[in-house]
């Protein structure tokens, strides 16, 4: 009974699956090591293309006149010397699709989770290595991607096909910055929801896993595709995970829907083309990075894009995370990247360690594009906001030499104070557009002035109850007309003069 | 530099091409003492691969037969037959890990794999993608 069973369902499996002899140029391996084969023959193999040894794939990256260089995809153990190669005359492709979503893949596309195959019905394959949208078929940014993050949303807005960068050192809260961007796309109509991509690069296993179960328990996993390369993992699999995650996200740009993407992190996938391109003996350059470093992070993040109404109108918005030592931005891989993308999100150590989280320093965060996409009502509040922060930096800095300061000059700086203040944000505590801007509307009115800065935090939480319970026409009207009109901004004054 | 090593390694078949085997070690040692008088002593390896190449194909390429057990007298003639006529040489191999049916190297460069082996690998990778 068993046997008749697994005969149907191999029959299944390979109906229409020709399995007739075809000639096949093959090669032998004349050397390995380190994941990288040099092998002879192989005379029409093209770049890009998978070859087969003993089952273990690997990608030509190397061609020269008598030996062509591949990296391995899997264990160089199951490799010798003399072994035949065999071309697929494939290159090398990923599955994408819906099937994908709520998944935890490799960066071949191959389930990790133990939740099963991939739905065949809802799976294509596209090459890893794509062409970016032409100039012709883009857009420019014109909606927002919220993050769910008071300072992010306000003063370094975020918009949708934009790539900004979000660097830092060790252990500031860079990656939960982005756990806490994947869950605020809860916070979005399902139709316009942004469908994630997470790309871990290079990552501890427990690392990703504590992710994937924090996602999977907030109810984010439905519309996000885990990519993990872990740091157990053959280097070959860190340096294609990033393209793997791209062209999936790619998918969703192409139908028309609106896709994010995070490479956590660049670093580690400039380290292992580092060693991928020193093993396969290419001449190293500045740190011992090849020559082509840039445009290995150029080309993957020009794929990220707003496409315009003629191609579908979709987009993938682009998160790389880049690590910092020391908060030497000046190094070579975060200038590159800093040069690529439309902006950086830089979070200090200094910050992190005072008990300011997100850690953001926003003299020296930018979003070059993102402003376009702010709301109305963001963009009232947000202006006056930077500029109280920008006076109260300044004088602060005074405060520090002089005692005898005037009254408006203590105001600002107690008002600056206050506003720093409220900008502090937990971690999974994301807010709704409309939320944000009421509380930063209290803000910057002043409201907060009187009370003690330790006591702001459960000021806003009691605020937002206040909102939530009694006064839901507020934030649905704002959160329907994506504007603060002077009808509510007096509804808010009221409430907020009444006090909580 | 590739043009120069597929010279030095077409010189070097025609040379012995003409001599007795005998002669054949202190060709290679004048080959080498020439390459380094040059002062191409490291494109050798090159050279002598480019040499191996030319020497095996130069009176046609191999078409080597791996069957899973002994063939037949008649099978033996067709493959050999069909082979000759597309210019390759004859030589067969057993092979029993093959488990059955036969895989076909023409030259260095080609397979046409028609063992059971082969088609298993094959349906193992599909049912595992």
């Amino acid at each position: 009974m068993a046997k008749e069973y697994i005969v149907d369902i191999l029959k299944k499996e390979l109906e229409g699956v020709d399995l007739s002899p075809k000639a096949q140029e093959i090669g032998k391996v004349v050397s390995v090591g380190d994941g990288i084969v040099q092998i002879e023959g192989l005379a029409n193999v093209v770049a890009s293309e998978m070859v087969d040894i003993n089952g273990v794939s690997a990608l030509v990256l190397n061609l020269e006149e008598y030996t062509v260089g591949a990296v391995l995809l899997g264990d160089d153990t199951f490799v010798k010397e003399g072994d035949l190669v065999k071309r697929t005359g494939k290159i090398l492709s990923v599955p994408v699709g819906e099937a994908l979503l709520g998944r935890v893949v490799n960066s071949l596309g191959v389930p990790l989770d133990g939740k099963g195959s991939l739905d065949k019905e809802d799976l294509f394959f596209l090459p890893i290595e794509r062409p970016a949208p032409g100039v012709i078929d883009r857009e420019s940014v014109n909606t927002p991607l919220a993050t769910g993050i008071k300072v992010i949303d306000a003063t370094i807005p975020i918009g949708r096909g934009q790539r900004e960068l979000i660097i830092g050192d060790r252990q500031v809260g860079k990656t939960a910055l982005v756990l806490d961007t994947i869950l605020n796309q809860l916070n979005e109509p399902k139709d316009k929801r942004p469908l994630c991509v997470y790309v871990a690069i290079g990552q501890k296993s427990s690392k990703v896993a504590q992710l994937v179960k924090e996602l999977e328990d907030r109810g984010a996993m439905e519309y996000t595709i885990v990519v993990v390369a872990g740091a157990s993992d053959p280097v070959p699999l860190w340096y294609i995970a990033p393209f793997t995650g791209c062209t999936m996200g790619e998918y969703f740009r192409d139908k028309g829907k609106d896709a994010l993407v995070i490479y956590d992190d660049l670093s580690k996938h400039a380290w292992a083309w580092r060693q991928i391109a020193l093993l396969l003996r290419r001449p190293p350059g500045r740190e011992a990075y090849p020559g082509d470093i840039f445009y290995l992070h150029s080309r993957l993040l020009e794929r990220a894009a707003k496409l315009g109404k003629e191609k579908g109108g979709g987009s993938l918005t682009a998160l790389p995370i880049v690590e910092t030592q020391l908060g030497d931005v000046s190094s070579y891989i975060p200038t590159n990247v800093i040069s690529i993308t439309d902006g950086q999100i830089y979070l200090e150590t200094d910050l992190f360690s005072k008990g300011q989280r997100p850690a953001l320093n926003i003299g020296l965060s930018v979003s070059r594009v993102g402003s376009a996409a702010q709301t109305k009502a963001m963009k009232k509040v947000a202006s006056k906001l930077k500029l109280e922060l920008a006076q109260y930096q300044e004088l602060a800095a005074f405060v520090q030499f002089s005692q005898d300061l005037d009254e408006a000059t203590k105001k600002r700086i107690e008002r600056g104070a206050r506003l720093t203040e409220i900008l502090k944000q937990d971690q999974y505590k994301v807010l709704k557009m409309e939320e944000q801007v009421c509380v930063l509307f209290a803000g910057i009115g002043g409201y907060l002035d009187g009370i003690a800065e330790d006591k702001v935090k459960e000021w806003e939480t009691k605020f937002l109850e206040k909102l939530q319970d009694s006064h839901e026409d507020i934030l649905h009207t704002i959160r329907d007309t994506k504007d603060l009109d002077e009808a509510t901004q007096e509804k808010l004054k009221k409430i907020l003069d009444h006090g909580l | 530099m590739q043009n120069k090593v597929r010279i030095y390694g077409e010189v070097l078949k025609e040379v012995l091409e003409k001599i007795p085997e005998q002669k054949y070690r202190s060709v290679f040692q004048n080959f080498k003492n020439l390459l380094k008088k040059r002062g191409d002593l490291r494109l050798l390896s090159k050279a002598v691969q480019e040499f191996k190449t030319v020497w095996e194909n130069r009176k046609g390429k191999k078409g080597t037969v791996v069957f899973a057990k002994t063939p037949s007298g008649a099978m033996r003639k067709t493959v050999a037959k069909a082979l000759k006529r597309k210019g390759f040489i004859y030589e067969e191999k057993i092979d029993p890990r093959l488990v059955g049916g036969a895989e076909i190297f023409l030259g260095n460069d080609y397979l046409i794999d028609n063992s059971i082996q082969g088609k298993l690998a094959s349906i193992a990778k599909l049912v595992s993608a």
